[in-house]
């Protein structure tokens, strides 16, 4: 075993590579905060207030954050996260699809005959749910399929 | 899996934010790899390798009697 190959020259760059990095997934992560947190506080003021440029601000202020994180997911460094990052994400997406599994699995079922025997009627917002749960599993089937085929 | 990347980042006087830099991961990784809780890619396996100028059977032992 040798010396490392890298000299101190290409490790400088390699930190300010890396540094620089940090600085734009600090900047992703904080555009995006204040877009939501933004968006909430609007939609707070105009549900006390009212006014529709008040609405108009909240949704301007989403979507422009949600732009200005795009950019700076374009022209920033390639990637803002490494491998374990990415790998954390995808555990914790898998995971979060689980969750959604068990409850469409055993909360479907049971609310449909609940619902058809007349002893429980769910509200609106429960069947909405179990509709939107049904649906990303819909988007997972699509997406599982697209990605197979990529290996 | 068990690997020899605290002893080599003595032995070349590198911190892990050093070592992070120079195959363009986190520090955050190196240490996670340092304390087995991840197994790094083929290709940061590879880079690690290369980086030492040592194979990468150098660094890991994946220790596959268990398998």
């Amino acid at each position: 075993m040798n010396e490392a190959k890298t000299p101190d020259t290409d490790l400088s760059e390699a930190r300010t590579q890396l540094q620089r990095r940090k600085r734009y997934k600090r900047l992703f992560y904080g555009i995006l905060t204040v877009g939501i947190v933004g968006y909430f506080a609007l939609v707070t003021v105009w549900n006390r207030v009212g006014g529709d440029a008040i609405a108009v601000s909240a949704v301007g202020v989403y979507w422009g954050a949600i732009v200005l994180g795009l950019g700076v997911l374009h022209f920033g460094p390639d990637g803002i996260e490494d491998e374990r990052e990415e790998e954390i994400n995808a555990e914790a997406a898998g995971r979060t699809l689980g969750v959604a599994g068990f409850l469409l699995i055993l909360g479907a079922p049971g609310l449909a005959t609940l619902g058809q025997t007349g002893v429980y009627t769910a509200p609106p917002w429960l069947n909405g749910m179990i509709w939107g749960y049904a649906s990303l599993f819909g988007i997972f089937a699509v997406a599982h399929w697209y990605t197979k085929r990529q290996y | 899996m068990q690997n020899s990347l605290p002893d080599l980042r003595d032995r070349h006087d590198l911190s892990q934010g050093d070592l992070a830099a120079a195959v363009g991961v986190s520090r955050q990784t190196i240490n996670a790899i340092e304390r087995e809780r991840y197994d790094p890619s083929l290709e940061l396996a590879f880079k690690l390798a290369q980086f030492f100028d040592c194979y990468v059977e150098d660094i890991f032992d994946p220790d596959l009697t268990d398998t």
